[in-house]
């Protein structure tokens, strides 16, 4: 047995945790039983313990031990990567899965003893419980890999850092409720991919084991690069493309020619992008990280490029080539509504200039990232890029577009519908700027030698 | 056993350890001292392989800690100046709990535990919860925790910080006998008086540079003592030289610097020797250079200086 796990069960199940919660539940029951009305859902409970708390449980497996002062130990412990994921994962919600196991075998008991039925009333099929434990598995996970990420970006509010990570999780969760009988449409429903019919439910639990899978995998890859271990990122360029199958499968292609691959390139195009922009903020701000990279580059030391890389840049290297696929595309459509007339020429001209601004200002944002990475305060880094993009993207072109320069408002932001070879231009010029105000800053960074330490 | 070259280490903007290089012998105890800010917990960190440095190299036992740090965990014990307990559990769950994670076997874990708790003092306390210690014991049990994998290595950073004079001493003996069962260990630390009773070696870091090495005394526990005269006496050498595990360094008529064990019954014994011959003893004592006055040439001034002077 995992010596982490252990050490979980030793703090979460507690002779006096074992004993109290059974009978503070089995009187909630009796209660409920007496009056006549079970006050609560088995979803709702199971969603309580497994979700709520579980989520909060695996986040907080991360965080105590930063507070707490104890990571540096686990850090140099002997237990491997998957070890320590999974006995945190399974070790540190021991209470919350005894919790729910308690709820249900009280729910069962209740309908056994048929004390009182509604129609809503009844034991979940296995297919539905397999699915429960599954979106709980995955709910979990997220939520300790993004406690993970946080506590590598050495974030220090407690609150702040369990709450995102918390709501993480927990969004993954939401698909669930579509499968219980409360949503008896949704579930009796059929879901298309890649041209055959799933069955709803069953959909979601392929789709939730799967993310569940890959969740665990992430959460095993910031293991190992906090125990030590000496890795190449190749976990998150192989997610991208497992995701891109993934959502090409729910492109109906039939109904789209003369350019099949067109919604597929789109739809690819903002998925790639948002991952882009969630590693971009993801990744630690560990400036002289950047530094050694940079130079284990000019070196040639592969190895160390590998280890070092940042994660946002393979994924930016996928969605460069998503975006060029796209902007091919939108040329030939481009030619193609030409070809129709010329009042549609404009139309066509506005998509090609503005996937290309989306490109060059994904290289603007990840240049802005990285200047509040290598800044004075790069564990605020996410945080500070989010409010300078938040300006970018929202408050200047609204304040331009308020003044009457609609026009204009596409020259920090890809706007659809105003970018333009001249957006393009902006982008690339604000662009060049940052990268020279970057190369200022990189070289400020690199300490005299003999300087006050 | 461990030799550190050329070590680098950057913090936006500052260089923390710059071209720090040394060697320290198996068995010794050596002294890490500087002011704050001076680098030591950086190069304590480093030499536990948790920090990787912008350049240089540190290898322990030939093990390169950087290509393989997991491999030098093994045998490395590090107590960080923060470290963190698991208030919730018992102090024999603590104690298990470290030696299962650092790859102690099954069978062996509980002789470990019960040999750490005895070593650091905490024998009566393993059934109560670590929450519940004051913070000299919770201290006590950090070493123990530390130390329950029998580590090769031992890095302790401010070990004796929150605790009382009596541990202090106790903390003293545990680590020498530490380290004549062979046990490396340094120890970062301000308190400069407590470390001259136990450390063999000192190093001394400003600004991130090393500014001194030097060896106190020797591993086996021999050292210097000086003889001053009140006035010439001839029999001195001879005295001295009939002495059984003396040898004389150096002499002269009204002084001798002998190499012995500076335990207390072996500088009892030839005091004793040197009186009943009628020897004129003005002074006698261990010849050691003083660590407190050492530190202040070194750093005290202006920044103390740049350059290394090694002295084994």
């Amino acid at each position: 047995m995992s010596w982490e796990f252990r050490r979980n069960l030793w703090i979460q199940l507690t002779p006096h945790r074992l004993i109290a919660t059974p009978l503070v539940l089995g009187l909630l029951f009796l209660a409920s039983i007496q009056a006549s009305v079970l006050p609560i859902a088995p979803e709702t409970l199971f969603w309580l313990f497994a979700g709520f708390w579980g989520t909060r449980r695996a986040a907080d497996s991360i965080m105590e031990e930063v507070i707490g002062a104890t990571w540096q130990s686990q850090r140099m412990a002997a237990i491997g990567a998957w070890s320590m994921t999974w006995g945190k994962l399974f070790g540190a919600t021991a209470f919350a899965w005894y919790g729910a196991a308690l709820s249900w075998i009280a729910f069962a008991a209740t309908i056994a003893l048929d004390v009182h039925t509604r129609p809503w009333m009844r034991l979940p099929s296995p297919g539905e419980l397999l699915s429960m434990l599954v979106f709980a598995l995955l709910a979990q996970s997220v939520s300790m890999l993004v406690a993970l990420i946080q506590m590598r970006r050495r974030r220090r509010g407690r609150q702040f850092a369990l709450g995102l990570a918390q709501i993480a999780g927990l969004s993954t969760f939401v698909p669930f409720f579509f499968v219980t009988n409360t949503f008896e449409p949704i579930r009796r429903s059929t879901i298309w991919w890649y041209g055959f019919p799933y069955p709803t439910q069953a959909f979601l639990l392929f789709a939730a084991t799967a993310f569940f899978a890959w969740a665990l995998l992430a959460v095993h890859q910031l293991m190992r690069a906090e125990l030590q271990y000496r890795d190449a990122t190749w976990r998150l360029p192989l997610f991208a493309l497992f995701l891109m199958g993934f959502i090409t499968g729910f492109i109906p292609r039939p109904y789209l020619l003369p350019f099949p691959s067109a919604v597929a390139l789109a739809a690819n195009g903002v998925a790639m992008l948002s991952l882009f922009y969630v590693t971009l903020l993801a990744a630690p701000g560990e400036p002289i990280a950047l530094l050694r990279w940079a130079r284990a580059l000019r070196q040639g030391s592969w190895r160390l490029v590998g280890e070092l890389m940042p994660p946002w840049l393979p994924v930016g290297v996928i969605t460069l080539a998503v975006g060029l696929m796209a902007l091919r595309e939108s040329i030939a459509i481009d030619l193609w509504v030409q070809s129709l007339g010329p009042q549609s020429i404009t139309i066509g001209r506005h998509v090609t200039s503005w996937i290309a601004a989306l490109m060059v200002f994904a290289a603007r944002d990840a240049l802005v990232v990285v200047l509040f990475a290598v800044g004075r305060r790069p564990e605020r880094a996410d945080i500070n890029a989010v409010i300078a993009l938040a300006i970018l993207h929202g408050v200047v072109p609204v304040v331009l577009t308020a003044f009457g320069f609609a026009a204009q408002a596409g020259l920090t932001a890809p706007l659809p519908g105003v970018s333009s070879p001249l957006t393009v231009a902006a982008a690339a010029l604000q662009t060049a700027a940052l990268g020279l105000a970057l190369a200022w800053r990189f070289a400020r960074l690199r300490p005299a030698p003999s300087t006050a330490g | 056993m461990i030799a550190v070259e050329h070590l680098l280490f950057d913090y936006p903007g500052v260089r923390a350890l710059d071209d720090v290089g040394f060697a320290i012998a198996k068995g010794t105890i050596t002294a890490l001292v500087g002011p704050n800010g001076a680098g030591k917990t950086t190069l304590l960190r480093c030499m536990a392989a948790l920090d990787q440095p912008h350049g240089g190299r540190i290898a322990i036992e030939g093990v390169d800690i950087f290509d393989d740090p997991r491999r030098a965990h093994r045998f490395i014990g590090y107590l960080p100046d923060f470290y963190g307990l698991y208030d919730t559990l018992t102090v024999r769950q603590c104690l298990t709990y470290a030696a299962g994670s650092q790859g102690v076997a099954s069978g062996a874990i509980a002789p470990a535990v019960d040999r750490a708790a005895g070593r650091f003092g905490i024998a009566d306390l393993l059934a109560r919860r670590a929450g519940d210690l004051s913070r000299g014991q919770r201290q006590r049990l950090a070493i123990a925790q530390a130390t329950v994998h029998a580590p090769r290595l031992l890095l302790l950073d401010e070990p004796a910080a929150g605790l009382d004079p009596q541990a202090r001493a106790d903390l003293s003996q545990t680590l020498l006998t530490l380290s004549r069962e062979g046990v490396t260990i340094v120890v970062s630390s301000h308190i400069l008086t407590e470390l001259e009773d136990y450390c063999t070696d000192l190093l001394i870091l400003s600004r991130g540079k090393l500014v001194e090495q030097r060896r106190f005394r020797a591993v086996d526990g021999r050292g210097l003592v000086a003889i001053q005269l009140a006035a010439p006496w001839p029999g001195l050498l001879a005295l001295l030289s009939a002495q059984p595990d003396v040898t004389v360094v150096s002499h002269a008529p009204d002084k001798a610097l002998c190499r012995m064990r500076e335990d207390a019954a072996s500088l009892a014994a030839l005091l004793a020797a040197l009186v009943a011959a009628g020897a004129p003893v003005a002074r006698f004592g261990p010849d050691q250079e003083n660590i407190q006055e050492l530190y202040r040439a070194r750093v005290g001034g202006a920044g103390g200086g740049v350059g290394v002077g090694a002295r084994p």
